[in-house]
């Protein structure tokens, strides 16, 4: 077994959780939310980001409007749809079971 | 002395000197190379090549000049593709874009054997009694039981033991179904983000399983232990 698959398909998995309760929060500009995702850990560099962007806007789960910038080009700004506000609802409930699952198997052994 | 260059990024001008450029234009290929396989390629890029305009702009006094040095900083920000890692499951590699694309094309299943265009043999760990070869094989032949080609396996042995050695072959040239992408492709079945989502939970449940399994014989073993050290004194 793997582990470094293993880790990175967890960390695959939980990226979408994150990204979108980011989104939630407020719309949000790639940046923003690529530089919380580094503080946390979760990636190291933006363009990971961008394409996981893309798929999560292609899938209708956001949704993206143009913003005028003092710094460059326009900014696409991300908002979460009706749709995305579900499936990260979903996303949740999953991670809660993981969660439990996780504390009640550990337990024993943390007693010992 | 170096050429200068003019180049347009997300409808930003910028001046750039060879190297530069060079090192840019590489970059790009790069990103082209990387993103071959997904269908919105472009639209991604061109994100990129805006988020580096805006990392120029920052960076840069107004009217200089892009060295490489500006490019490579840029680049350290973004990440090489091969940094990105795989958080694009859907499109990036080759095979899972195949199976997409023909999923998409159900019509032309055949509907006697159950078999599909973009099928890909695999062995199925979920349903092993070795190696998985033989419910590989029967999702692959869209057969519903697998039982009647492990019967088969086992009738041959009668026939000079060939099965044996073919089952062993097939156990090292098969890959393992890993994935839930590889275990749609082997089903034959288009890959779907929501489909994905539910075998992603039905993992984690067999994960969460798995886990009690372990801290199960885990709990044992050490009970054992301690069972062994009561006896000693």
């Amino acid at each position: 077994m793997n582990i470094d698959n293993t880790k990175a398909q967890m960390r695959k998995g939980v990226l979408e959780l994150i990204t979108l309760s980011i989104i939630e929060k407020g719309e949000a500009y790639p940046s923003d939310i690529i530089q919380e995702l580094k503080n946390a850990e979760l990636i190291v560099v933006e363009g990971t980001m961008y394409p996981l962007l893309n798929r999560l806007k292609n899938a209708g789960l956001l949704s993206y409007y143009w913003q005028e910038s003092t710094s460059g080009p326009p900014r696409k700004y991300f908002k979460i749809t009706p749709e995305g506000s579900e499936f990260l609802e979903e996303l949740r409930k999953t991670w809660d079971k993981l969660d439990n699952a996780l504390k009640s198997t550990s337990k024993p052994l943390a007693d010992n | 002395m170096k050429r200068l260059l003019q180049i347009n990024l997300c409808n930003n001008q910028f001046a750039i000197d060879h190297d530069a450029y060079e090192k840019l234009e590489g970059y790009f290929t790069s990103l082209e190379k990387h993103f071959k396989h997904n269908e919105n390629a472009e639209e991604i890029i061109y994100d990129i090549e805006c988020r580096l305009a805006e990392l120029f702009n920052e960076n840069l006094t107004k009217g200089s000049v892009l060295t490489i040095r500006d490019i490579e900083q840029a680049i350290g920000v973004m990440g090489r593709p091969e940094d990105f890692g795989d958080m694009d499951t859907e499109a990036t590699p080759k095979e899972e874009e195949q199976a997409f694309t023909s999923g998409q094309s159900h019509k032309t299943e055949d509907k006697k054997t159950g078999f599909r265009p973009g099928k890909k043999l695999f062995r199925d760990p979920e349903n092993k009694v070795v190696g998985g070869v033989c419910s590989g094989l029967s999702a692959y032949f869209g057969i519903a039981d697998p039982v009647w080609i492990r019967l088969l396996m086992v009738l041959l042995v009668f026939f000079g033991g060939m099965s044996v050695i073919v089952y062993i072959v097939l156990m090292v040239v098969i890959p393992n179904a890993v994935t839930s992408a590889d275990r749609k492709m082997m089903y034959g079945e288009p890959i779907d983000i929501n489909d994905i989502a539910v075998s992603v939970e039905k993992e984690i449940e067999s994960l969460s399983d798995q886990i009690q399994n372990w801290a199960d014989s885990f709990r044992e073993k050490r009970e054992q232990k301690k069972y062994k050290r009561y006896r000693k004194f």
